[in-house]
């Protein structure tokens, strides 16, 4: 496998791009690719999930054609580092199809799924999502308190200490902080030794390498979250810290989906985009586990719920990574409407069960454009569980999963985003519990899916 | 005290200021505190200052230049500012003394008296360049000198057969260096002996990624955290103190020094900026010990004559008493050499510098050629040499007035010479698997002892 030393040095050597030329450039290759591999747009005949057994195998090559044909390009240092075939297919090979996450008792296994798969799925309950400092050390507690919780990510905050996060210093001490945070609220919740992944402060190397420290910060077992760029980009501060995690024995989590509308053009180009990201997370950072698929940038701005052509590109990139490399994929399950709302329960079911059947791991359901303390609540994560273990219990396969969510679709369209609560307005945090108001929406949402053919015990 | 946290504020938030601005003011105010406190070399030529009330208005400059022109930042270009009582409460928090290393490895550095008597700290090596085929045998020779107390890094210009350039390839250097710093000691028998990180740039990444405590650098080990010349400060060490606050380890600031000749102007304002050096270190990047003293810009870049002048020799005492007489600071003395080492002339050089060195209450610090050459900076020898002579000058109850003649009259010995460098490779002229000097080395070494016995130094 093509080492990392290797990729840094093919980005200070690499040939000289400017990004206006580089991301010109990655549409036109996108849009050949496209064609060469007759690779289909969404019409109103196509399955809701992807149907066709030939299309990953066309997907799948070329995503790889764009890595051999196109390259990555590091945005530090203006070069396009340049792959061969085999390096690009060496690394599918040889990436590993499961990691050992955490350590002792609490240790987990993290594994790729596979596509209308029978066994229940990973999962990570939250936070990448902002909350104050007065609230980390329960908030922590509670999202580790969830049994299924495999490995829990860091959260964000504007302040620390009383002080504004606001340079490389006081962000690294910011850094230093969340972790320190993280590893309490583990322990408190009894599982000292549950994996935790930095959520990054900011992506300087310096900030995200501090939070590294065997006894109150990240360990052999945690990880960091190193994700590749839109439109095939990487970083030497990610770089750096990915060769400082390899070190360490942490492992990296990329977010690795594509944006219908972006440089990678429509849900077809952007379903080689989607193929292609995972493949150069696992190359130049070595994230084995990455949150794949494809969203367009109205979703990450909650304007609108998002539904096709996206379920229908998600199941297409998510059954070609499953079928022909070894990603470890997770879904990020991130509705448009905020915590404590009927519609955010919807769409997390929506988006859950479509992952189920798609073969990806449930991560972190947060509220597309997250406010300060009301990003999520555990309601929404265990709710998630509950939704995927019902699909594996039903049985559903993609034909039937597509008729489901077709279905369920109907109950969404027309909805507009709506804001929701704040953590405390609708959740216990002491307690571990959803306020009445929150729970009484829950068991609703449940009987709505139950009556479409969702099985909970 | 005021918190490393607020510095970082102010360094965001103070006022800003062109660097050019800042240089140029630095030189006004240097001059007016010069003339204000009468820094000025006395009319007797002392080698070693003798009046405590000279020493005492120098440090009184110092803590106005901090008070009424603060500290410079070139991240930001912001000025930090500080109130008199911020600098004089943040300057009581400094210790005496601290524990480096592990188990019994364990070492306590100390501040020293001026002409003191007693056992001096040692920082052998290295703080100079060495390939990475010598790294497992240059850290393990320098790790067996039994008067160390901790060992400070190398930097090199490949890792693995690659050259380090750019971000990624510097931290995994930077990792590698602290790697081969725990195995050299552990080699040595010492494996507890404490490290300082000598950065392979002072990215804050790459200073922060060694940290590891089973195969890096431990709560007990240090870093190197310099302040710039001029009174300037950068984010990249700050962010690096803030986690090395943390974590636990020692800092030391390598540059507690003035430069005649630079933006400080003459010999006063150069004594001023090496004692706000010195506590600029301490307020904005809790550096601990810290080596400097006073060089004409001159004499530190000469590469015809050695020299060998007395009134730098006076100045940087001036910038130890001030400093023993109003903070904890520990100090070492930098006393690097002109020459290259194996030869004669670098061991008079550094038998010259080294018996400044308990004169004015400092630790020993590393014997380097200053102007450091792959593989060919300094040797083992050269280390306990110095060692040798400052324990001499301490043995023979020399004080601040018969060091000065003996010191004189070393520099006699060097009046006029160029510097030698006749070595390009330690391997030449030391056996680093033995741990001792070749024939030719050690035949220099006993005759320049020899010479320096019949000036009144008693050896063991």
């Amino acid at each position: 496998m093509i080492s990392l030393l290797d990729i840094a040095e093919r980005t200070q050597k690499g040939r000289k791009m400017p990004e206006d030329a580089w991301n010109m450039s990655l549409f036109r290759k996108i849009s050949e690719l496209v064609k060469r591999y007759e690779i289909p747009n969404y019409t109103k005949d196509t399955p809701f999930l992807n149907l066709d057994d030939d299309l990953p195998e066309r997907a799948f090559h070329a995503g790889v054609d764009l890595l051999v044909e196109h390259g990555v390009y590091c945005i530090t240092t203006g070069r396009v580092v340049e792959l061969s075939r085999d390096e690009v297919l060496g690394v599918v090979r040889e990436s590993p199809k499961e990691i050992l996450v955490g350590t002792g008792k609490d240790a987990r296994v993290m594994k790729q799924r596979k596509v209308e798969g029978k066994e229940p799925l990973n999962f990570c309950p939250g936070h990448h999502t902002p909350f104050t400092q007065d609230l980390a050390p329960i908030v922590v507690k509670n999202f580790a308190q969830i049994p299924r919780t495999d490995f829990i990510e860091g959260f964000n905050f504007t302040e620390v200490d009383g002080h504004e996060i606001f340079g490389a210093p006081i962000e690294a001490y910011a850094s230093r902080r969340q972790v320190s945070w993280m590893r309490e609220g583990v322990r408190k919740a009894g599982r000292p030794g549950l994996s935790i992944v930095l959520y990054p402060i900011t992506t300087r190397a310096e900030v995200l390498t501090a939070a590294i420290d065997p006894v109150d910060g990240l360990r052999s077992g945690d990880g960091i979250l190193t994700s590749v760029l839109p439109d095939e980009k990487i970083e030497h501060d990610l770089l750096a810290t990915a060769i400082a995690g390899e070190d360490c024995g942490l492992w990296r989590i990329s977010g690795s989906f594509s944006m219908v509308g972006g440089f990678c053009g429509g849900a077809d180009g952007a379903i080689v985009e989607g193929i292609a990201k995972p493949l150069t997370a696992m190359i130049c950072y070595r994230a084995f586990v990455n949150y794949t698929g494809v969203e367009n940038v109205s979703t990450v701005s909650a304007l609108s719920i998002p539904l096709q052509p996206l379920n229908w590109a998600r199941s297409v990139v998510n059954q070609t990574l499953n079928r022909f490399t070894n990603t470890i994929c997770m879904a990020w399950i991130i509705p448009t409407s905020g915590p404590g709302t009927e519609s955010n329960l919807l769409e997390v079911a929506f988006r859950t069960i479509e992952a189920t059947i798609n073969g990806a791991n449930l991560y972190a359901p947060r509220h597309s454009r997250a406010r300060m303390n009301a990003g999520q609540t555990p309601v929404e994560a265990e709710f998630m569980v509950e939704v995927s273990d019902a699909t594996l219990a039903a049985g559903l396969d993609r034909q039937r999963g597509g008729e489901l969510l077709s279905r369920l679709t109907q109950k969404l369209e027309g909805r507009q985003p709506e804001p929701g609560f704040t953590i405390q307005e609708c959740y216990d945090l002491v307690n571990h519990r959803p306020s009445p108001d929150y729970e009484r929406i829950h068991q609703q949402v449940k009987e709505q899916l139950t009556e479409l053919g969702l099985v909970f015990p | 005290m005021i918190s490393l946290l607020d510095i970082a504020d102010r360094a965001q938030k103070g006022p800003k200021m062109d660097e050019n601005v800042w240089n140029m003011g630095l030189f006004r105010k240097m001059n007016e505190l010069t003339e204000k406190y009468h820094l000025h070399y006395p009319k007797d030529n002392p080698v070693f200052n003798c009046d405590n009330a000279l020493a005492d208005r120098a440090f009184m400059a110092a803590v106005d230049f901090l008070i009424e022109t603060g500290i410079y930042c070139i991240s930001t270009g912001r000025v930090i500012q500080l109130t008199r009582n911020e600098v004089l409460n943040t300057i009581k928090g400094m210790p005496k003394q601290f524990a480096v290393g592990e188990g019994k490895d364990v070492r306590i550095l100390k501040q020293r008296r001026i002409e003191e008597k007693e056992e001096l700290n040692h920082c052998p090596g290295h703080h100079a360049p060495f390939t990475e085929e010598l790294a497992p045998l240059i850290i393990k020779s320098f790790a067996e000198i039994p008067s160390a107390d901790y060992l400070e890094g190398i930097n090199f210009s490949e890792v693995d057969g690659r050259e380090i350039f750019g971000l990624p390839l510097e931290v995994y250097a930077g990792k590698r260096e602290a790697s081969w710093l725990r195995q050299g000691v552990a080699k040595a028998g010492r494996p507890g002996m404490a490290v300082a990180y000598y950065p392979i740039n002072t990215r804050a990444a790459v200073m922060i990624a060694p940290i590891a405590r089973e195969v890096g650098l431990r709560p007990s080990d240090g870093i190197l955290l310099s302040v710039l010349p001029d009174v300037k400060v950068e984010q990249d060490y700050l962010t690096t103190a803030i986690v090395w606050e943390e974590y636990g380890g020692f800092k030391l600031n390598g540059n507690g020094s003035g430069f005649v000749g630079g933006f400080c102007g003459g010999l006063g304002g150069a004594i001023i900026e090496a004692i706000v050096a010195t506590l600029t270190g301490w307020i904005v990047y809790r550096d601990i010990l810290c080596w400097g003293g006073v060089l004409s810009s001159s004499a530190f870049a000469s590469t015809k004559e050695i020299p060998t002048n007395p009134t730098d020799v006076w100045a940087a005492s001036v910038w130890a008493q001030a400093l023993h007489r109003h903070t904890n600071y520990i100090i070492f003395m930098a006393t690097g050499s002109h020459s290259g080492p194996g030869c004669e002339t670098q061991l008079l050089e550094l038998a010259f510098r080294a018996i400044s060195i308990p004169i004015n209450g400092s630790n020993v610090h590393i014997s380097r050629q200053f102007r450091a050459r792959m593989n060919a900076s300094q040797s083992p020898l050269d280390a306990e040499w110095l060692y040798e002579v400052s324990t001499a000058v301490m043995k023979a109850g020399l004080d601040r007035h018969s060091a000065g003649d003996l010191l004189l009259k070393i520099g006699e010995k060097l009046k006029g010479k160029a510097p030698e460098a006749p070595y390009h490779d330690i391997r030449e002229f030391y056996d680093l698997v033995h741990h001792k000097p070749l024939p030719n080395y050690e035949k220099a070494y006993l005759k320049v002892k020899e010479e320096i016995s019949t000036l009144g130094l008693i050896f063991d």
